[in-house]
């Protein structure tokens, strides 16, 4: 092992810790799940007035794809989007149906200890402490692939009763970013209704680190420079057709660096798993969006190569914090003092083959330090 | 004093060991020219950020019929104030003496009492992987402000085991344990059986 490569694990594993930082708490996740528990058994009932419309409801976006994450100033305010699937008309008028299930929500506001209510473009939200669940009507397309939905929107730019498929493209994205055995236990749960499932970041993939890192730095930087922030979904769908890089920091690296070039050019991305489902067609709102999100990109991509440069512990932490927000970079310093302590311990910390300076022709190998104690007192 | 007055041959058999071992494990460090009986190094390591020159001199205290060599505990100093405190000037823990001692910061690397350093064998399997290891701990240091390596407090050490120095008075400084080995003990006895070394003040006096 070359310097190079305890470098580069240094910092997987340091990414990997921002990456845990900033993940849905699991407080907050059973809280998320006990919200939708609730929803879901109380549409299910005569009393909600819309049993009788075979409701199926499941989540879709981040919280289904398992790519939520926190905001980088630690508020809590996590946004849980769920689709409700009604046999109703495919062309019903959109207002009516909101305030149906507007109204439906509302009759049980003491039940589902919700705060308020808001009727949008869309959906119907639910606002409680924390959180909010962004509940939205749809009506299944029959003959088109598995839960392809059309969607009531008010909006008035955006086309009314337009298909998509959520679903499909959470599929699709799970397919690129998971690995097979995440894949098959999702396919038992898919054959009756989509339930989300909480991984912990170590269990996560790279990819699906990568893009929870990328949307932590898009939100921060998109703040910064005053524009719009690229829709999470279709940040996943060009985060995940990129080449693969060897560890979380080459992977974070590569993605980045694909998706520079792409997002600077004129974008029509499709949901694969529905065409008319146009996945760029609400962003960006400014012309300007989509090049400062690419210059941003590029500066992500030196950046990470600055981590492996030469230069100061210091300075390598004003990266990490400049990226990804000051209490990630802290908490991940934090855990990797833990794991080195542990590695000294069990008398298993690594020395580099010639102390950091050998090169690949050397002959030197790398080592470990016997287990001693620094003299001293701690500080 | 504790310990023992080698032969200088054995210190210098005892050298030729650590610079073999120097030179198979951290090839990039050199040993430069010393007084018979002592070994000074030379090189550079990098733990993670920053690459750091260091300086790594041993004298196991030795004499033949002529002179007698001085006795230092081994040291590891880092280079060109390359160790300094934190920005909020919390000083640097685990040194003996100062940051900006003008030879280079001299890194506390193990709890005397822990450990039996047979020459020969100290270099490289110990002194430099600990403090590669110093370096990656100082590093973290900087940016949490938290030692986290294993660490044996001040305290722990005996007031017998104080012992001032030319060098570093009036220091606590750390010298390594007297080796005490069975085995070492018998080297000693057959090469001073082979050449009988003088008493050193006598040895001095000639």
């Amino acid at each position: 092992m070359i310097q190079g490569d305890i470098l580069r694990q240094f910092y997987d594993d340091l990414l990997g810790d921002v990456a845990e930082k900033i993940q849905i708490s699991p407080t907050a996740y059973k809280e998320a799940v006990a919200h939708f528990d609730t929803v879901a058994a109380y549409i299910h009932e005569e009393m909600s007035g819309l049993a009788h419309l075979d409701p199926v409801i499941y989540p879709q976006g981040s919280f289904r794809m398992g790519s939520t994450i926190s905001a980088y100033d630690d508020r809590e305010d996590y946004d849980i989007d769920l689709l409700l699937e009604l046999s109703i008309h495919q062309f019903s008028a959109p207002d009516q149906v909101l305030a149906l299930v507007a109204k439906a929500l509302e009759r049980a506001k003491g039940r589902l200890q919700f705060q308020s209510l808001e009727v949008k473009k869309r959906c119907v939200t639910l606002w409680y402490k924390n959180m909010h669940l962004d509940v939205t009507p749809a009506v299944l397309i029959p003959g088109r692939q598995a839960r392809t939905i059309g969607i009531f929107d008010l909006h008035p730019e955006r086309p009314d009763h337009a298909f998509a498929n959520p679903e499909g493209f959470a599929q699709w994205f799970d397919g690129m970013v998971r690995p097979r055995v995440v894949m098959d236990m999702r396919k038992v749960h898919a054959s009756t209704v989509p339930v989300p499932q909480q991984k912990p970041a170590e269990m996560k993939t790279t990819r699906l680190l990568s893009v929870q890192l990328l949307k932590r730095f898009r939100d921060i930087h998109c703040d910064k420079h005053d524009y719009d922030r690229m829709p999470s979904v279709l940040l996943s769908k060009i985060a995940a057709e990129a080449p693969r890089g060897r560890g979380l920091l080459s992977d974070l690296r590569s993605v980045a660096a694909y998706m520079a070039p792409v997002v600077a050019r004129p974008l029509h991305v499709e949901n694969p798993a529905c065409q008319e489902d146009v996945l760029s067609d609400r962003w960006p709102k400014k012309a300007k969006s989509q090049r400062m999100l690419s210059d941003d990109l590029n500066h992500l991509v030196r950046k990470l190569d600055e981590l492996l440069e030469e230069g100061t512990q210091v300075a390598k932490k004003q990266i990490i914090r400049e990226l990804f927000g000051e209490n990630a970079a802290a908490e991940g310093y934090h855990r990797a003092s833990e794991r080195a302590a542990a590695k000294s311990r069990e008398g298993t910390f690594a020395v580099a083959a010639a102390g950091g300076m050998g090169t690949a022709a050397s002959s030197a190998k790398p080592m470990v330090a016997p287990k001693h104690r620094f003299f001293g007192d701690p500080v | 004093m504790d310990g023992f007055t080698y032969t200088t041959q054995f210190a210098d058999l005892a050298l030729r060991m650590e610079d073999e071992a120097i030179k198979r494990d951290f090839p990039e460090f050199k040993r430069m020219p010393s007084l018979r009986g002592t070994g000074v190094w030379l090189g550079q390591l990098r733990p993670m950020a920053q690459t750091y020159e260091v300086r790594l001199a041993m004298s196991f205290g030795s004499a033949d019929a002529d002179l007698a060599y001085p006795r230092h505990p081994s040291s590891v100093r880092v280079l060109g104030s390359a160790v300094r405190p934190a920005a909020s000037g919390t000083p640097v823990p685990h040194l003996y003496g100062s940051w900006d001692d003008p030879r280079g910061a001299h890194l506390c690397l193990y709890y005397p009492p822990d450990e039996i350093m047979v020459p020969g064998e100290q270099a490289a399997p110990k002194l430099l992987p600990w403090a590669y290891e110093w370096l990656h701990y100082y590093e973290l240091w900087l940016v949490t402000g938290v030692w986290s390596g294993p660490a044996a407090p001040h305290d722990l050490i005996e007031p017998t085991d104080v012992v001032p120095s030319a060098e570093d008075r009036p220091r606590r400084v750390s010298l390594p344990r007297g080796v005490r080995g069975a085995l070492m003990r018998c080297m000693t006895y057959h090469l001073n059986q082979e050449r009988p070394v003088l008493a050193r003040s006598s040895a001095i006096a000639a």
